[in-house]
């Protein structure tokens, strides 16, 4: 998507203005700023259903924050600060989000950047203390096999009275990687942000560099097929996660072994269990053929019967919705102020699904429920998981019977200017954006929804008890990588 | 009667697979034998610069991501897949070139090592920022297809309880200094394995943000499984063979 055309607003009315868009409905997907010396020039992507709006502003150094007027700002303001030294000015609470400046300069300045400086781990600090509030530090090393994050209750009893996330320790510079001259490598780069979600990332990238290159149809087909695998196969890990944490092993099992039948037929078929390298800019790679189909449609099809048969375990018995119910709760209200997306959102009452308001590739022809739930719960996210998945086959067999043959692969041709790859990943609404000077890429952002995402599970977890957090962490299912790019 | 056949699939009641069902998938790297013309090609195109053409034609397995580019750019067709080793115990045993082909990883650590491990490795993860494919497959190697507790491996909570660490990703700076304080809490003697390109080489991130390349920078590593993820049976593999354990 080519966002050439865009508002332009003086940095001083920037609070107004987006808080004018924020109160009718538009919600913050991203903000970066690319620096064009002396000044930087400051892009806000808006998005409000179908529309895509882009603000621009003029920024030396300074500008009023928004976070005041808009909190959903209020992280991409901390990852500006420290990352492009744009100083919000009135946010309140700028804290080091993923780079911890740890070098001399700022990484996505063109000229100050001095890779090799000293480490410095944030404190942090929670809000709440005094006599009887205990303070519990957990992470980096977590228990499970997870990723490194830092997170901080505040205690009295037993229920949490405030929870910090602290990430930033798989923060490995790809912003900065991606810049420079368009290749295949990039792909490769972007499947790596965060391995379980390679699909969606390659394919917003490719979204992105592509341009307004037509792609085949049957490109576009098994880009489609290949998004709803891997929605498939993350949703039912989340799945099998929770029953796992909640000593629930039967079902556990049986949904680790639904996902590993479909690893070995992603293995099989696209020749690689977490589907890597299939999606490049101009097409796919690999193409299917009847017996690779026929393989497929089985695969997915046990994968539906799982998805039903775990369902019925986890509302069946006790134990588990003892655990999951009322557990976690993100009421409608907090998730629209925070600006949610995916799972986390639809499970509490925001039907916003990318694939439904801005259909990419074949979405635009195949029948599509956007699944929502009401109560905001880990039980809640758990459903919308579980009819997901059945929606994901139910999309995938749409697609087996809708192909044609002719070509895979396109020559793209590249774009100018300021593009946009926006997909929905099996976390939620993923972004991409390229600013492309003379064939190079000069500035690119990456949005994981794991990046909008966490400020909701800090407040989420409020007035639940400490043992529910891992299970409310899990029923998230949000990347650390991602969020830390 | 769809739904009872497929019921029935699900319900096997099969053991998990036996090691010698394990490993049937080959992991393929890219391998010239000879009639490489030094076009160079091949090393440009390379994302994470695992392929160096300076007297002979040299592949780093630990570098490797296993994208397979390089076969669609080499003029004269001479890259050909062949199954990369399981597990190396040297950083150099990853390094091929048409002189020193790759032959079946066969070693077993240190002796000294093992007797003090017994027939059970408690194995500690240690995510030092790697973009969690490797988390995901290390937790697929607890699944009802691999169960890796019969073999005596099992995860354990905490480092204090480990014998081993199992690092996966480029070692980021920020994770740096919690990584050493891991490695100082496991009790000696302590094995590390680096599971994974980044963290044998820093793969394809060793531009960013890292620190030097690869975990062996900032702790003695004794094992180094290539893959960029390995398969859990892999996995399970490398690790039974460098213990000694499958004899």
């Amino acid at each position: 998507m080519i966002l050439n055309q865009s508002t332009y607003c003086d940095s001083d009315e920037l609070a107004h203005l987006i808080g004018g868009y924020s109160a009718e409905g538009w919600r913050i997907m991203d903000i970066f700023a690319s620096e064009h010396s002396p000044e930087f020039i400051m892009n806000f992507l808006l998005r409000r259903g179908g529309d895509i709006l882009r603000v621009t502003s003029n920024v030396e150094n300074t500008y009023p924050s928004i976070t005041p007027v808009v909190p959903s700002a209020s992280l991409f303001e901390r990852k500006l600060w420290e990352m492009n030294g744009i100083i919000p000015e009135g946010h309140g609470d700028l804290l080091p989000v993923i780079y911890w400046r740890n070098g001399n300069g700022f990484p996505l300045q063109k000229e100050s950047y001095i890779k090799y400086g000293e480490t410095r781990v944030p404190k942090p600090k929670n809000l709440i203390s005094g006599a009887g509030i205990f303070e519990i530090p957990v992470g980096p090393v977590h228990a499970g096999v997870i990723e490194p994050g830092h997170f901080r209750f505040s205690t009295a009893g037993e229920p949490i009275l405030e929870l910090r996330v602290h990430l930033g320790y798989t923060h490995k510079g790809l912003e900065k990687l991606m810049e420079g001259s368009i290749d295949r490598n990039l792909s490769h780069l972007a499947e790596r942000i965060s391995g379980d979600n390679a699909v969606a990332h390659s394919l917003a990238h490719a979204h992105a560099v592509e341009g307004l290159t037509e792609i085949p149809e049957r490109a576009r087909i098994i880009r489609v097929i290949l998004s709803e695998l891997e929605r498939i196969h993350n949703h039912l890990e989340v799945l099998s996660g929770l029953c796992t944490d909640t000593a629930f092993s039967v079902a556990a099992a049986f949904g680790q072994e639904a996902r590993e039948i479909l690893l070995r037929t992603n293995q099989e078929v696209f020749g690689s269990r977490l589907l890597m390298g299939n999606i490049v800019p101009g097409g796919v790679k690999r193409d299917l053929d009847s017996d690779k189909i026929k393989k497929l449609e089985n695969a997915v099809m046990k994968a539906s019967f799982a998805a039903a048969k775990l369902d019925k375990y986890m509302k069946s018995s006790p134990s588990e919705t003892d655990r999951l119910e009322t557990t976690g709760i993100l009421g409608k209200k907090y998730a629209e102020e925070l600006g949610t997306v995916g799972v986390i959102a639809r499970a509490s009452g925001i039907a916003s699904d990318v694939r439904k308001e801005v259909p990419y590739d074949f979405y635009d022809k195949l029948s599509l429920n956007v699944i929502t739930e009401n109560k905001g719960d880990s039980m809640a996210r758990a459903t919308v998981r579980t009819n997901e998945i059945s929606e994901s086959v139910s999309l995938i067999l749409q697609c087996l019977t809708k192909m044609e043959n002719g070509d895979i692969w396109t020559e793209p041709e590249m774009p100018r200017g300021t593009v946009c790859g926006i997909v929905e990943s099996p976390r939620g609404e993923l972004l991409h954006t390229a600013e492309i000077r003379d064939g190079e890429i000069w500035r690119y952002s990456i949005r994981d929804p794991s990046f909008v995402n966490w400020p909701a599970l800090e407040v989420s977890v409020l007035k639940d008890i400490i043992p529910d957090f891992p299970l409310i962490n899990k029923s998230f299912g949000l990347s650390y990588s991602g969020n830390d790019v | 009667m769809i739904k009872r056949s497929l019921f029935n699939f699900f319900s096997r009641n099969k053991p998990a697979e036996s090691t010698d069902d394990m490993g049937k998938i080959p992991l393929l790297m890219p391998y010239v034998s000879g009639g490489c013309q030094k076009c160079n090609r091949c090393a440009d195109i390379c994302p994470s610069y695992a392929i160096e053409i300076i007297e002979e034609w040299t592949i780093d397995a630990g570098k490797c991501i296993f994208c397979m580019d390089c076969i669609d750019v080499c003029p004269l067709s001479v890259i050909e897949k062949i199954p990369a080793p399981l597990y190396a115990l040297n950083r150099d045993g990853l390094v091929f070139s048409p002189s020193n082909p790759p032959k079946e990883a066969d070693e077993t650590l240190d002796g000294s090592k093992i007797r003090a491990l017994g027939k059970s490795v408690a194995i500690r993860e240690l995510d030092s920022g790697s973009c969690n494919a490797c988390e995901v497959e290390i937790s697929n190697m607890t699944n009802p297809y691999y169960d890796m507790n019969r073999f005596g491996l099992k995860i354990v909570a905490s480092p204090r309880h480990a014998d081993m660490l199992l690092v996966t990703g480029p070692m980021t700076r920020n994770m740096r200094n919690a990584a050493l304080e891991t490695y100082d809490a496991v009790p000696s003697p302590k094995i590390v394995a680096a599971l994974g390109s980044c963290a044998i080489s820093g793969g394809i991130f060793v531009k960013g943000d890292v620190f030097g390349t690869g975990v062996f920078d900032t702790m003695k590593t004794d094992i180094f499984i290539p893959g960029c993820p390995p398969s859990p049976d892999r996995i399970i593999l490398a690790l039974l063979k460098a213990f000694g354990y499958n004899q």
